[in-house]
C-alpha cells in the first residue's frame, strides 16, 4: 500500500498534466490540418523550431514574450514551408513533413553551433522562462491548490485554447470550411470554396499551435534548447488527436493520458525498473491505441485512408 | 524509344541535378550569411568526400548501410505504405546479427548467410505489426512506425546495457562476434566491405523483382492506384504486408552489416539515422532500385565531406544536411521544374524561352504544367 502510494499521488497529476501540454497544444493545432484532411508529419519539426526561436529571442531579448512571440511566428514559417511544398507544390504530403523534420533537426543544430558554437545544447542564465501562475484563491486549499495552481502561464493558455478551438471549429464559418473541405473537397468546391487555401490556412494554424508548443518545452518544461528536444512528441500529438477522434475535448483526454503514462513511467524508472523499458510506455500505448482505434474502425472516414491532397486537387 | 529515353533522363538526371545546384546555391547564400567563404567550404567538401583514396574509401565505407537502407524503404514506398520503420529493424537486425555472431561457432561460408537470414528475419518480423495493421485495419503506417523505432532502440538499449552488456568495455556495448562472422574487407587499409557487394546485389534483385516478377508487379500496382490494383485482381492488403516484410527485411540487412564488416560487435546508439538517411536516399531515387545505388553514394560522399568540411572549415556539418531535406522538397515536388518531366514539356519551355523555334502555348508540355489533374 505504501509503494502504491508512493507511486500514484498528486505529483504524479501534476507531472502528468506538465508533460500533457506540448502535445496537447500541437494536438490543437493539428487537429485543424486533420480536420482539413492532411496528414501532418512536420509538426514535430515546427515544434523544434519554435523551441529554438523561444530560446533565441528570450536569450537576446530577455523578453519572454518577444519569445513566445518568435516561437509562434518560426513556427507559422516552418509552416509555411510545409504548406508551399506539400500542398502548393505537391510533395507527398509525409515527404514534406518528413524533409521539415529533417530540416529542422539539422538547420535548428547548425544555428546553435554557428551562433553560439556550442553543440548538444544552450543553457544560460539570460534565457528568461515563462513566469507562472499562482491563483489567487484556491492556492490555499489543500487537494485543489498544487492541483490547479503555481503552474507555467501556458498551462493555463493551452486550457483556455481548447474551448477556442472547439469554437472555432464548430461555430465558425471558417471552421467549417476546414472541416468541408476535409470532408468533401468537390463539394466544397461546388460552393466555391478553394480547398488548397483552407488546407494552406489549416497548415498556417497547425505551424502557430506547434511553434507555441515547442516554446513550452524549452521555455516553460526546460529553459534551454537541446537538440532534437522535441523527441517524437510531434508524432505523438498526431497520435493523440486520433486517438481523441479528431475532436478537441478528446484530443485533450488523449494528451493527460499520454502525460500520465508519461510521468508514471519516469515514477518507475526511480524506483529502479529498467528505465528503457519505462522510456517505452508512451510510444507502446500510443502504437497499441492507434492500432485498437483502426480496428474498430469507429474513426470517421476522412481519418482512415490518407488520401491528403488528392481529393483537393483539380 | 529515343524519345521515351530523353523522358527518362529529363525525370531522373535533370531534376535531381537541378535539386541539388538549387540546394547547393541555398547553402552557399546561407555560408556568406555566416560570413565564410562558400567556395571554400564546397571545395573542402568535394575533397572530403573524393579528394584520395582514403576518403573515397570513407565515402564507400559510410554509402553501404545508407544505401541497403535505401533499398529498404523503397520497397514499401513502392507499394505505397510508407515505411519509416527501417531504422527499427535496422537496431533489431544488427542485434539479431550480434546473437547469431556471437553465441553460434560455425566456418564462414555457413556462418556469414545465417547470421545475415537472421537479422533479415527480425527485421521483417519488426516490420509485420505495423503492415498487418496499415494493410488491414488502415491504421496510418507512418505515426505507427516512427513511434515504434523509439522503441526497437530502446529495446535494443536495455539488451545492451544489462544482459549482453561486455563487462570489460567502458562503453555500453556487446562483446564481438566471432571472425567467422566478419563480413571480409577488401581495400585495405581501409574499412570497405563485402557489404558493398550485397548493397549491389540487393539492387539488382529488387529491380528484378519489381520490374520482372508478378509480385513486383502487384506491388507497383498496389502504390499507383490501389482502388485500380484491387479491381485488377491484386489482393492489396496481403501485397502491402509483402512489401512491409521484404522492406523490414532489408532494414535488418542494413543494421547486420555495419555489425559484421565495421563494428564486429553491437554498441548502444550505433546508427546516426542510417534507416531515416535511407528514406531520403530512396526519395531522392525516386524508389528506383538501381537509382539508389547512386543516391547512396552520393549521401554517403555529402556526410563524409560534410565531415571534412567541418573539420577544416568553420562550417558546421549541419548545413550540409539541411540541405538534404532542401533537395528532397526540390525533387519531389511535382509542382517545382515542372519542365523536367517530360520532353514535351522541356521542349515547350525551351520554345518559351526562345531558345526553340515554333509558337508556344500549343504544345504537349502543358499537360505537365503544375495544372495537371489527377
Amino acid at each position: 500500500m505504501g509503494f502504491l502510494s508512493n507511486i500514484l499521488n498528486l505529483g504524479l497529476v501534476v507531472a502528468g498534466i506538465r508533460i500533457a501540454i506540448p502535445i496537447l497544444l500541437a494536438g490543437l493545432g493539428g487537429l485543424f490540418t486533420l480536420q482539413a484532411n492532411i496528414l501532418n508529419i512536420g509538426m514535430e519539426g515546427m515544434m523544434l523550431f519554435g523551441a529554438w526561436a523561444g530560446v533565441f529571442v528570450s536569450y537576446m531579448t530577455g523578453s519572454v514574450w518577444l519569445a513566445l512571440l518568435a516561437a509562434v511566428g518560426v513556427g507559422l514559417l516552418a509552416a509555411v514551408i510545409f504548406g508551399l511544398f506539400g500542398v502548393r507544390y505537391r510533395c507527398n504530403i509525409i515527404v514534406a513533413g518528413m524533409g521539415l523534420n529533417l530540416f529542422a533537426g539539422a538547420f535548428t543544430m547548425y544555428l546553435l553551433r554557428s551562433i553560439f558554437r556550442t553543440r548538444g545544447s544552450l543553457s544560460d542564465p539570460r534565457i528568461v522562462g515563462v513566469p507562472t501562475l499562482t491563483l489567487p484563491v484556491i492556492d490555499k486549499i489543500p487537494f485543489l491548490g498544487p492541483l490547479l495552481s503555481g503552474h507555467s502561464l501556458l498551462v493555463y493558455v493551452a486550457f483556455v485554447l481548447v474551448a477556442v478551438v472547439h469554437y472555432f471549429l464548430y461555430r465558425t464559418p471558417t471552421g467549417l470550411r476546414i472541416r468541408a473541405v476535409g470532408e468533401h473537397a468537390e463539394a466544397a468546391r461546388s460552393v466555391g470554396v478553394d480547398p488548397a487555401r483552407v488546407q494552406f490556412l489549416a497548415v498556417l494554424i497547425s505551424g502557430a499551435f506547434s511553434g507555441l508548443a515547442g516554446a513550452y518545452l524549452s521555455l516553460a518544461q526546460l529553459r534551454m534548447f537541446v537538440e532534437n528536444m522535441v523527441s517524437g512528441r510531434g508524432f505523438i500529438a498526431l497520435a493523440a488527436i486520433y486517438f481523441g477522434r479528431g475532436t478537441p475535448v478528446g484530443t485533450l483526454v488523449a494528451a493527460l493520458i499520454f502525460g500520465l503514462a508519461e510521468a508514471l513511467s519516469m515514477r518507475l524508472q526511480t524506483l529502479g525498473f529498467p528505465s528503457q523499458f519505462m522510456l517505452m510506455i508512451p510510444y507502446v500505448v500510443t502504437v497499441a491505441v492507434l492500432i485498437v482505434v483502426s480496428r474498430l474502425a469507429a474513426v470517421p472516414r476522412r481519418l482512415k485512408l490518407p488520401s491528403f491532397t488528392e481529393e483537393a486537387r483539380e | 524509344m529515343p524519345k521515351k529515353i530523353a523522358d527518362f533522363l529529363l525525370r531522373n538526371l535533370l531534376r535531381p541535378l537541378l535539386a541539388i545546384l538549387a540546394a547547393l546555391a541555398i547553402g552557399a547564400f546561407i555560408i556568406l550569411l555566416s560570413q565564410q567563404n562558400p567556395l571554400e567550404a564546397y571545395s573542402k567538401m568535394l575533397f572530403g568526400a573524393f579528394g584520395n583514396f582514403y576518403r573515397l574509401a570513407e565515402t564507400l565505407e559510410r554509402s553501404i548501410p545508407v544505401t541497403i537502407a535505401g533499398l529498404g524503404a523503397a520497397v514499401a514506398f513502392t507499394s505505397g505504405v510508407f515505411n519509416v520503420g527501417i531504422e527499427g529493424s535496422l537496431y533489431l537486425g544488427a542485434f539479431a546479427a550480434f546473437l547469431v555472431g556471437n553465441k553460434l561457432s560455425l566456418p564462414a561460408p555457413i556462418h556469414i548467410p545465417m547470421t545475415l537470414a537472421a537479422s533479415m528475419l527480425v527485421g521483417a518480423a519488426w516490420a509485420f505489426p505495423p503492415g498487418y495493421a496499415r494493410a488491414r485495419y488502415k491504421a496510418d503506417e507512418t505515426v505507427t512506425t516512427i513511434l515504434l523505432n523509439y522503441v526497437a532502440i530502446l529495446f535494443t538499449s536495455y539488451l545492451v546495457a544489462i544482459p549482453f552488456k561486455d563487462l570489460t568495455a567502458g562503453t555500453q556495448q556487446t562483446p564481438p562476434i566471432h571472425p567467422t562472422a566478419y563480413l571480409p574487407r577488401f581495400l585495405p587499409p581501409s574499412r570497405v566491405h563485402a557489404g558493398l557487394f550485397l548493397a549491389i546485389a540487393v539492387a539488382i534483385f529488387l529491380y528484378w523483382l519489381l520490374h520482372r516478377t508478378s509480385l513486383g508487379y502487384d506491388i507497383r500496382m498496389t502504390g499507383l492506384n490501389p482502388s485500380f490494383a484491387e479491381y485488377a485482381g491484386v489482393d492489396v492488403p496481403r501485397t502491402m504486408i509483402r512489401a512491409m516484410l521484404i522492406s523490414g527485411a532489408i532494414g535488418g540487412l542494413a543494421g547486420a552489416v555495419q555489425v559484421m564488416g565495421i563494428l564486429y560487435r553491437f554498441i548502444d546508439g550505433f546508427s546516426p539515422g542510417y534507416g531515416f538517411d535511407g528514406i531520403m536516399v530512396s526519395l531522392l531515387a525516386r524508389n528506383h532500385p538501381l537509382g539508389i545505388l547512386l543516391a547512396g553514394l552520393f549521401y554517403g560522399a555529402l556526410q563524409t565531406g560534410a565531415a571534412y568540411m567541418d573539420r577544416t572549415t568553420a562550417v558546421p556539418k549541419e548545413l550540409l544536411t539541411s540541405l538534404v531535406a532542401v533537395i528532397i522538397f526540390f525533387v519531389t515536388a511535382e509542382g517545382l521544374f515542372a519542365f523536367a518531366q517530360s520532353s514535351e514539356a522541356f521542349r515547350e519551355k525551351l520554345r518559351r524561352w526562345h531558345i526553340l523555334p515554333g509558337k508556344s502555348g500549343k504544345g504537349g508540355g502543358e499537360r505537365w504544367d503544375s495544372s495537371q489533374t489527377s
